[in-house]
């Protein structure tokens, strides 16, 4: 860890992890605006995970990477209406504080760890019963 | 990035379609082909086998839109799809109607009902065996699978689970009803059966017992767990390292406290009286204390009161159990050894409480079958740890992930090599997720007995 990836270097790592498909199956993630040379805006899907209420859905989010990206945290919004704790229930923001990995962000982590983490927060056995806008529904 | 030209529009483009069962296709189509087009492919046998209004695709973290191309997703050569097929396995597919057909909608709002007789927190449809879905690596580190730290330390590589947390997993109405429902499924029951040789030699008791209503009520009951325990601590083998050491660990050799207990399982007369002979299956019994549990003394008040069990001077355990009477008086194995295991006088102790009556369970009634059984119990002890001392905690700690297999599956061989070695593929997957820290990263591997999922777990939450 002695030398600091670049951000842009970071990024395109990312990149090239999500849309070759190396990362975990559960989520996918790729820019928003494949013009977007600063990398800062991006898409992102969570599969809901099985055994709860979240399961065969598909939760869309924005991944906002802001310029000192990865030092902190990016912002997530999500784009499909969900109802955990973490997210704001009327603008689908999530809520750093409430989510270990952007509250404790280390520069190791990425969008792929956000995402992980941000499905296994909806199977948490006091999340994974909530009930849930209809599928389908946006913020 | 690249602009939209002419030659782009021409050029085939060579793809990989993931699926979530781990399946990889790699498909050549044009750029111009409609989503819609590319899932009628997918849903051929030579591919996915589902069918295109089931399937969703995902690519860089969009849900792609029938209606559009792959060009309008900037799909290039090498680069992969996201496969997922929406609820249902393949025994529901007269289900699919209800699904929705867009992709976009986000089929399967409702997940379809199950097929019948399969508890739905299983994955359906995967083959014979009900638990195969839920190895797969989309499944991992899911709360429903109880967290590494449920078997102990290391995975269950170590001591057996934690007492606590075993009894607050049985408090949950939901872990209860969920080892209810798997033992309600035949299916179930077949694969635990066959999973383990040991239970399959034993024929059809076994899963005349494992459908009892008691053995049920034994696995889901707190209280029986907690006597257990209670048990287990009275006679001095709490996990004691000592049942590891034999199939038939002879209680006590390692301890030096209970030593009567030794006695009678080695030069007690009892031992003739013993209608199974000189095996004595009780050895395995004591060292892998299965069955304490269902005594329930404080239940019965035969077996708390000294007058009980202890006081049942007509059985031969209680005579040998003298050295110890203030533990016999509360130990439910006295109980459990004299009244419910040879039918004789003191079972009046036990009153109807007893789900090892003989009278009421089939499978005490045959004590062939039982020391069989026991013998599976104890061969089980020759794991060491976790399952060793204890086979229900094991086979309560698995049912937590559905997996009774892991209680009565086959012991395993130690791996005692180095764990950079025993770990390498799974560090070289967490270094690819970012975890660079070599120690750490053993560490974490090494309490979640070698799952990437875990081990990932565990560095999240231990920064």
């Amino acid at each position: 860890m002695a030398a600091k990836v670049p951000r842009n270097f970071r990024l395109l790592e990312e990149l090239e992890k999500g849309e070759k498909g190396l990362s975990a199956d559960a989520c996918s993630y790729g820019l928003a605006d494949g013009e977007d040379m600063m990398m800062s805006n991006w898409n992102g899907t969570i599969l809901g995970p099985p055994h709860s209420v979240h399961e065969n859905r598909i939760y869309s989010v924005n991944i906002h990477c802001g310029p000192d990206y990865p030092d902190n945290p990016p912002t997530i919004q999500f784009v499909s209406r969900v109802n955990i704790p973490c997210v704001d229930p009327s603008s689908g923001k999530v809520d750093p504080t409430k989510l270990p990995t952007l509250a404790q962000w280390k520069r190791d982590y990425t969008m792929e760890t956000v995402l992980i983490e941000l499905r296994r927060y909806m199977a948490l056995p006091q999340h994974k019963k909530l009930p849930q806008p209809p599928e389908g529904s946006t913020f | 990035m690249a602009d939209e030209t002419a030659t782009t529009e021409q050029a085939p483009v060579t793809f990989t379609v993931k699926s979530s069962t781990d399946a990889k296709y790699t498909l050549t189509l044009p750029l111009t082909t409609l989503v819609s087009d590319l899932k009628q492919k997918l849903s051929s046998p030579e591919y996915a086998d589902t069918p295109a209004e089931r399937q969703r695709l995902i690519y860089s973290g969009r849900v792609l839109k029938d209606t559009e191309t792959l060009e309008a997703y900037k799909i290039k050569d090498g680069h992969t799809i996201h496969l997922v097929k929406s609820a249902a396995s393949n025994q529901q597919r007269q289900n699919t109607a209800a699904q929705p057909s867009s992709a976009a909608a986000g089929a399967g709002a409702t997940p379809s009902p199950a097929a019948a007789g399969v508890p739905t927190n299983l994955a359906a449809g995967t083959g014979n065996n009900p638990l195969a879905g839920l190895t797969g690596a989309r499944y991992a580190g899911f709360a429903q699978l109880p967290g590494a730290g449920l078997f102990g330390p290391d995975g269950g590589m170590g001591p057996p689970p934690d007492t606590e947390s075993m009894l607050n997993m049985l408090e949950n109405p939901q872990f209860q009803s969920s080892i209810n429902e798997a033992l309600q499924n035949p299916a179930m029951i077949d694969m635990m059966i066959q999973q383990n040789p040991m239970l399959r030699d034993m024929g059809p008791g076994v899963r005349q017992m494992m459908e009892s209503p008691e053995f049920r009520r034994m696995l889901t009951d707190p209280s029986s767990i907690r006597q257990m325990m209670q048990m287990q601590r009275a006679m001095g083998m709490g996990g004691g390292p000592g049942g590891g050491d034999n199939a038939f660990p002879a209680p006590g050799v390692t301890n030096t406290t209970p030593g009567s207990e030794q006695q009678n399982a080695q030069t007690n007369p009892f031992g003739q009286q013993n209608p199974l002979g000189n095996t004595n299956p009780f050895g395995a019994l004591f060292g892998a204390n299965p069955f304490g549990a269902p005594a329930q003394p404080s239940a019965t008040p035969g077996a708390t009161q000294p007058g009980g069990a202890a006081g049942a001077d007509s059985t031969d355990r209680s005579t040998s159990a003298e050295g110890q009477t203030p533990q016999a008086a509360q130990n439910p194995f006295a109980s459990l050894l004299n009244p419910a295991m040879f039918g004789n006088a003191g079972q009046a102790g036990q009153g109807g409480m007893n789900p090892f009556n003989p009278q009421q369970n089939p499978f005490l009634r045959d004590p062939a079958l039982l020391s069989q059984m026991m013998q599976g119990m104890g061969g089980q002890g020759a794991e060491g740890g976790a399952a060793g001392a204890n086979p229900l905690a094991a086979l309560l700690g698995g049912g937590g992930l559905g997996g009774f297999g892991g209680g009565f599956g086959a012991p395993q061989p130690t791996d005692t090599r180095p764990p950079e070695d025993r770990y390498a593929d799974q560090l070289r997957q967490l270094n690819d997720m970012g975890f660079f820290e070599f120690e750490r990263n053993i560490e974490a591997l090494r309490r979640a007995g070698g799952s990437v999922q875990g081990a990932v777990e565990y560095l999240l939450s231990h920064p």
